[in-house]
């Protein structure tokens, strides 16, 4: 037998047979060019034509596991490039959770000045908590659009060498979205204006469930978005100062989040000292204690993004580390 | 690489070093992997698992593919996966004396002891 050198992810002709089989969906399209064939046949000889459940989880989480390392998210197998920028990516991804979870923060806390004692000392922490939150929410917001900008050129070189078929259905699932989000607010909008104060304010179910769904289409809508960014940044070729930039500012963001997630804290400590009232009558039903279950969520949520921001950060200063020793 | 570690940096029941070991033997393809394994070391591979380790070692250059016109590509140890098992199977071997000669020492009789 002559030996066939391959190095991992580049598909010799001929093998492309198991690349389109569905049991392997969930494995990189490169891997499966490569693998799928033998992988396939492997299935058929052990299991025929029924695959048991567990195999058929071990497959989807072999197939992830595979795509996180080729995306660069794990392991050393990609470059250091790649693997910089799939830090980057995971913070952004991050931030767009922390933005939903920021926008129900928003929600939740309207008008929660006028909940607290008249006393100047009682408005004095969580008014400093919430101004901080909304500051920093703010110049982070500027750092993630910054990003996007610093990218922009490299994404149109990508475009212009006919890259946009790749990642047209991105972008076509976000406008679409985009459209039906749109018509739902223009029709919430006009309901309202028609509905009394008390109406708007879960007077009227009708109107609260229209509201859930308007905000649920919000919160997909901005994921199809991160979705199309994450896949364009991905696939287009970013100068090292560009990746070193964004690897700055994404570490930025990640502080950001940290800062955020104590400030919201403190607001709602502050909240629960002062004025346990506001956070018993939450829009989300009356609470038998400050512990109301769209703060713990809401909250919750912005923790975790916030983990997973420092994840991506803790894999983009590895990096550096590494090719600075090197 | 680190005491009690694999030749990938792996512990010793994992998916590389099992197949590091079959193939020592000669070369397999997938379903012969699963089945030497399974005969030797009493341990069941998933295909996902073995095809995950199978990329992890192709990608270091330990094991490489062969030649094939089945779809069931055969794969055989490389010098350097050799000479990684080689190193690694020492260790162990250090590790073996050392847990023997403790287990011989605990079974002595202690002196004083009744």
């Amino acid at each position: 037998m002559r030996t066939t050198r391959r190095t991992g992810n580049n598909a010799p002709e001929g093998t492309k047979g198991g690349a389109s089989d569905p049991r392997l969906r969930w494995y990189p399209v490169s891997w499966r060019a490569r693998y799928g064939d033998e992988l396939a046949t492997l299935l058929d000889d052990e299991y025929g034509g029924h695959l048991p459940t567990l195999v058929r989880l071990s497959l989807v989480t072999c197939g992830l596991r595979q795509r996180a390392r080729q995306s660069g998210l794990t392991g050393d197998v990609a470059s250091a490039a790649d693997r910089v920028r799939a830090g980057a990516l995971v913070v952004l991804a991050a931030w767009s959770a922390f933005v939903i979870a920021g926008a129900s923060l928003a929600k939740f806390s309207e008008h929660f000045d006028e909940s607290l004692p008249q006393r100047t000392e009682a408005h004095r922490v969580p008014d400093l908590a919430f101004t901080v939150l909304q500051t920093v929410a703010g110049v982070a917001s500027a750092l993630v659009v910054a990003g996007a900008f610093l990218a922009i050129p490299a994404f149109a070189r990508y475009l212009r060498a006919g890259g946009w078929a790749s990642v047209r259905g991105h972008f076509g699932r976000a406008l679409a979205c985009t459209s039906v989000t749109a018509a739902a607010t223009v029709l919430l909008f006009f309901w309202a204006h028609h509905l009394t104060p008390h109406q708007r304010n879960s007077g009227f179910h009708w109107y609260g469930a229209l509201f859930l769904i308007w905000a649920a289409l919000i919160a997909v809508t901005f994921t199809f978005w991160t979705a199309a960014a994450v896949a364009s940044a991905r696939r287009v070729e970013l100068p090292t100062a560009v990746l070193t930039a964004e690897a700055a500012l994404s570490a930025s963001v990640a502080v950001a989040m940290v800062v955020m997630v104590c400030a919201a804290a403190v607001w709602w400590g502050a909240m629960a000292k002062d004025a346990p009232t506001f956070l018993m009558a939450s829009p989300g039903g009356a609470a038998a204690s400050s512990w109301d279950i769209w703060l713990i969520s809401t909250v919750a949520l912005m923790a975790v993004a916030m983990v997973t921001a420092a994840a991506g950060v803790v894999r983009e200063v590895r990096v550096w580390a590494q090719m600075r020793a090197a | 690489m680190g005491r009690g570690k694999s030749a990938h940096g792996r512990r010793s029941n994992d998916p590389p070093t099992l197949i590091l070991m079959s193939l020592a033997g000669g070369a397999k393809h997938g379903h012969a992997l699963l089945k030497d394994v399974e005969e030797f070391a009493g341990v069941k591979l998933g295909p996902g698992a073995l095809y995950g380790a199978i990329t992890r070692l192709e990608e270091r250059g330990l094991i490489e593919a062969l030649e094939s016109d089945d779809r069931r590509r055969p794969y055989q140890i490389t010098a350097a996966g050799s000479r990684a098992l080689a190193d690694y199977v020492a260790r162990m071997r250090g590790l073996v004396e050392v847990g023997q000669a403790r287990l011989k020492v605990a079974r002595m009789p202690q002196p004083g002891m009744a």
